[in-house]
């Protein structure tokens, strides 16, 4: 088999026709009540997509060019109508269907189903610790008894091992925050040992509900510096097979070895890491090192379109409604895509422009800047350059 | 072709290629790759035509301006050609999953 075809940058080239990926949230519903959670899922939103509208919206998706969809909510299988949605995305050509769930409605015969019916469906399991206690902690709010959480944790790896027997395409998610990262690795071991191949550590940003957990969650830089350099550590001894990270901007994973005077280049080697804007296909259609609106889209459950996922609770991230528009004119004409899609460094603080990294990094994540400055083009006030220059 | 309509049709391997045609050329969506414009048509081209012989050049310098109906036929042959001569495509990592680390 021979290399796959560089990909060669035009300066001139237009937008895409459509989104490369998109996360569509079926529903706001979840039976948990994650502190993290970066959507603030728990009640569904009010006038949710009914199933003709949901199908409608993933034909919509696909007529559109997209490769990539994932399904989440809330809880996507809390929906009665779940089988059809997936059954009908998978049925599609062309594109990858992947589904997040909590795995506490995956019961043997909703299992069977999927594995039966959904051919090339990729399920992400979240699975955010290693014990009942742990576990519980980022998942229901820290006031529940041993026994309830004890069948919460049972559920979900019941669930997870359902999916395994059957053969699925599964990962597990694990949120990585300042206040859990001792159990990253204990829960990587658990589901290993259950026969899960990858688990893919999602570093916190505080969207949502999560805002709210940003003084316990969010590491401060010094500690994620350290903790990074341990894991990469252990990466490069071959320890942790199928963990993998990912992470807000591309400075998360470069500056901790620049810092402190490490290699780039083998930290980039063991990770098999690039920042989009290293690649020239990124780099001919952004000016920035954030995918929001320029190959990723967020469709919520009641037809609203975001940037990304972790835009849509920023109202002036909303780029339309399908309800009310077809996605192919809000891609196309939404001011919110246009801006980001035409952001470049020069738009960003003075820091991003003169930072060596910057024409790496391209400023940062947008999601993380908008929500905390309140700006999509202020500054990622995680990154410590920009906390330093005091932007 | 409808200018700006996605067209699916199967590869010469089972796969499927997906092809958009716009005013400056087309968009081909192949597998899990993103190929854009006249320049990457032509680069494909020149790839062509190292994979299945010569041919595909003089073919790619018909291309700017033509019907969209003809860069569809263009792009669709070439396509399943290389795919037949055991290119692959991949995604970049930087649309796949950007900013993910350890992905193997």
């Amino acid at each position: 088999m021979n290399s796959p075809l560089p990909i060669v940058a035009t300066p001139t080239r237009p937008a895409l026709l459509g989104p490369a990926h998109v996360d569509f949230d079926l529903t706001n519903a979840c039976n948990l009540f994650c502190s993290h959670c970066s959507v603030s899922s728990g009640k569904p939103m009010p006038a949710e997509a009914a199933t003709a509208e949901i199908l409608g919206i993933i034909h919509q998706l696909h007529e559109l060019g997209v490769m990539s969809l994932t399904i989440a909510g809330g809880e996507p299988f809390i929906r009665p109508d779940i089988h059809e949605i997936l059954e009908t995305a998978c049925s599609l050509p062309g594109w990858q269907v992947t589904v997040i769930t909590n795995a506490t409605f995956l019961t043997a015969e909703v299992v069977r189903r999927v594995a039966d019916t959904c051919p090339g469906l990729a399920i992400n399991v979240s699975v955010d610790g290693s014990t009942p206690v742990r576990f519980d902690y980022m998942r229901h709010g820290r006031r529940r008894t041993p026994q309830a959480q004890d069948e919460l944790f049972g559920s979900v790896l019941t669930g997870l091992e359902r999916t395994l027997t059957a053969g699925l395409d599964v990962e597990v998610n694990f949120t990585l925050s300042k206040a859990n990262r001792d159990d990253l690795l204990p829960t990587y071991r658990l589901v290993r040992a259950m026969g899960a191949r990858r688990l893919i550590a999602i570093k916190f940003l505080p969207a949502g509900r999560g805002f709210a957990q940003r003084a316990e969650m969010e590491f401060d830089f010094a500690t994620w510096a350290d903790y990074l350099v341990e894991l990469t550590g252990l990466k490069a001894a071959g320890s942790i097979p199928g963990l993998s990270l990912s992470l807000p901007s591309a400075w998360e994973f470069y500056l901790p070895f620049k810092l402190a005077s490490l290699d780039l280049a083998e930290a980039a080697r063991v990770w098999r890491y690039s920042a989009p804007l290293e690649d020239s296909w990124f780099s001919g259609h952004a000016g920035i090192g954030d995918s929001s609106g320029v190959t990723d889209l967020n469709v919520v459950s009641n037809g609203d379109v975001y940037p990304i996922t972790l835009m849509s609770g920023i109202p002036a991230a909303r780029c339309g409604n399908m309800r009310e528009s077809v996605l192919e004119d809000i891609w196309n004409d939404s001011q919110v895509l246009q801006d980001l899609r035409g952001m470049t460094l020069a738009d960003l603080p003075r820091t991003c422009q003169t930072c060596e990294l910057g024409r790496t990094c391209g400023g940062g994540s947008r999601a993380r800047a908008w929500i905390l400055s309140g700006r999509m083009d202020g500054p990622d006030a995680a990154c410590p350059l920009l906390e330093a220059a005091g932007s | 072709m409808t200018a700006g309509r996605w067209m699916s049709f199967p590869s010469s391997s089972g796969g499927v290629i997906r092809v958009a045609a716009h005013g400056d050329g087309c968009e081909i969506r192949y597998g899990s790759r993103i190929a854009q414009g006249n320049a990457d048509l032509l680069e494909i081209m020149a790839l062509m035509d190292e994979a299945t012989g010569p041919g595909a050049a003089q073919r790619s310098a018909n291309l700017r301006g033509c019907a969209a109906a003809e860069v569809y036929r263009i792009a669709t042959d070439t396509f399943a050609r290389l795919r037949q001569a055991g290119f692959d495509f991949v995604l970049p990592d930087s649309l796949r999953a950007p900013h993910q680390a350890g992905r193997e």
